[in-house]
């Protein structure tokens, strides 16, 4: 009995004085106990907050939806929320905070108890954020140089400074070539920046997406002719015109695309679909290219991953794109999907909601 | 090739400058460049007749091309010039607010070809012609 005792005086005294702010609440959400990081944190004395429900004091009010979700997954399925917050302690000030909500569970399944761990993370969002500002920042600052080699290679290549030989026009286009391809990395940092800050915006406008769909293939026709690949596109005669932010419609073509033509061996295949189904308009990239192998699917989307196959045989990616696509649908209601073996191809199926993108505002932040 | 169109290019970085200046020379255009604002509303006063502005909008100075173009199309005299922004920056609110003035186009300065550009020149003032 005694060893009892101490161990429960133990889980007690590693509790209260655990680093994160910890509370423990009824099936409805009142608060039965809170350690001393939660007064720290919050700024509210343990009275002030046992017996009201978690978070009613110090949270900022998130939209219904936030909290549909929340309940459903720890009081319906029993399962773990693991999230993010934004807090406002006692004296105004806010702060954001990483929210696990545990169930725990009596011997028939039923939830007596909820757990919730919460941490401050605002030094380590301030801290990300400045990293995307530098990124940013540089990127802007890298055009002005890009512009002085791209122009001035174009106006050699172009005989404005005289006829040049052979091999130096060759040189010089593997300048333009190389300086070009800076230019798109460039491109791909400043979208991912802008993404992750949320400064871009969205512009929905009446558009055919045939037109853009034709304008990503056109700047991909020269590659898709050194290669010899077989590309053929198909639209259903059904397809509307929708509301659409162009350029952000336009950086999701350019990537699946380019990605397709680029994995793809010499006299391979890409296929480009359009179509409706229900009530989204369907984008299907097929090729016959590498394909991604089975084992690195899950991590496709993630920030600057390249499967191993594609690193050995290609130099070029950056690891940006699909997660600039999955970004960008994240952000405008569409959703992606893939099929792929590996050396027989991938099959990329991307949806956007027929009903169009939604509008949204840029902030006015970043340059 | 029509001939004697003068264009005021405002732009601070000199060996974009001189890039400019070159090709649409080559083209057929007269140039006169700038690399502040005032500067460039100088030339607007003392020539008579601009065609066509080409301007960035970083540049030399407080101002920016933003203050530049408002100023243009606060003159009677000035205010149909069509207007080119070529710069680095194409963040959505700069982009607005450029288009919400009434410049005819904007290019993101390392995406585009001059004679790209000047091409889009050419066909806007084929149109007013």
């Amino acid at each position: 009995m005694q060893n009892l005792a101490n161990d429960l005086e133990k889980f007690k005294l590693a509790v209260d004085n655990a680093s994160d702010h910890i509370v423990i609440t009824d099936p409805d959400g009142i608060v039965l106990y809170g350690n001393k990081m939660v007064e720290k944190i919050t700024g509210y004395n343990l009275n002030e907050s046992l017996g009201k429900k978690a978070g009613v004091l110090w949270r900022k009010p998130m939209d219904q939806a936030y909290y549909e979700k929340l309940w459903e997954t720890i009081k319906k399925n029993k399962k773990i929320y693991v999230g993010e917050i934004k807090n406002v302690r006692k004296n105004k000030e806010e702060y954001e905070a990483s929210i696990s909500i545990a169930p725990v569970l009596d011997n028939k399944n039923k939830v007596i108890y909820f757990v919730g761990i919460e941490r401050d993370i605002t030094r380590e969002k301030e801290i990300d954020k400045a990293k995307t500002e530098f990124v940013s920042l540089a990127s802007h600052q890298l055009r002005t140089p890009l512009s002085t080699i791209n122009w001035y290679a174009e106006m050699l290549l172009n005989g404005d400074a005289g006829k040049m030989k052979a091999e130096q026009v060759q040189y010089l286009q593997e300048i333009y070539k190389g300086n070009q391809r800076m230019v798109d990395l460039v491109n791909s940092l400043l979208n991912v920046s802008r993404l992750e800050l949320g400064t871009f915006s969205v512009e929905p406008k009446m558009t055919s997406i045939t037109k853009i769909a034709d304008e990503a293939i056109g700047e991909l026709k020269h590659k898709i002719e050194e290669k010899n690949i077989n590309f053929k596109k198909e639209y259903k005669l059904n397809i509307p015109e929708m509301m659409l932010d162009e350029k952000l419609t336009m950086i999701i073509f350019q990537n699946l695309l380019s990605n397709a033509v680029k994995y793809t061996s010499e006299k391979g295949k890409v296929n480009l679909n359009l179509g409706v189904k229900g009530k989204d308009l369907e984008i299907i990239v097929a090729d016959s290219g590498l394909g991604i192998p089975k084992k690195q699917q899950d991590k496709i989307f993630d920030k600057l991953f390249r499967a191993d196959n594609v690193r050995q045989t290609d130099t070029e990616g950056t690891g940006l794109g699909l997660y600039i696509i999955k970004a960008i649908l994240d952000n405008t209601g569409g959703k992606i999907r893939f099929e792929s073996e590996e050396n027989k191809g991938s099959k990329f199926y991307i949806t956007l909601p027929l009903g169009g993108m939604k509008q949204k505002e840029g902030t006015k932040k970043l340059n | 090739m029509p001939i004697n169109r003068t264009i005021l290019v405002l732009e601070d970085e000199v060996p974009l400058q001189n890039a400019i200046k070159l090709k649409l020379s080559k083209n057929g255009f007269d140039v006169v460049t700038a690399r502040n604002v005032e500067q460039a509303l100088n030339h607007l006063a003392d020539i008579e007749k601009v065609d066509v502005i080409w301007a960035d909008h970083y540049l030399l100075g407080q101002e920016t091309g933003l203050d530049f173009v408002s100023k243009v199309k606060n003159f009677e005299k000035w205010k149909n010039i069509p207007i080119f922004i070529v710069s680095n920056t194409a963040s959505p609110d700069k982009v607005q607010s450029y288009m919400a003035l009434g410049v005819d186009k904007y290019y993101t300065k390392s995406d585009f070809r001059l004679d790209t550009i000047i091409a889009e020149i050419d066909k806007i003032l084929e149109k007013i012609k």
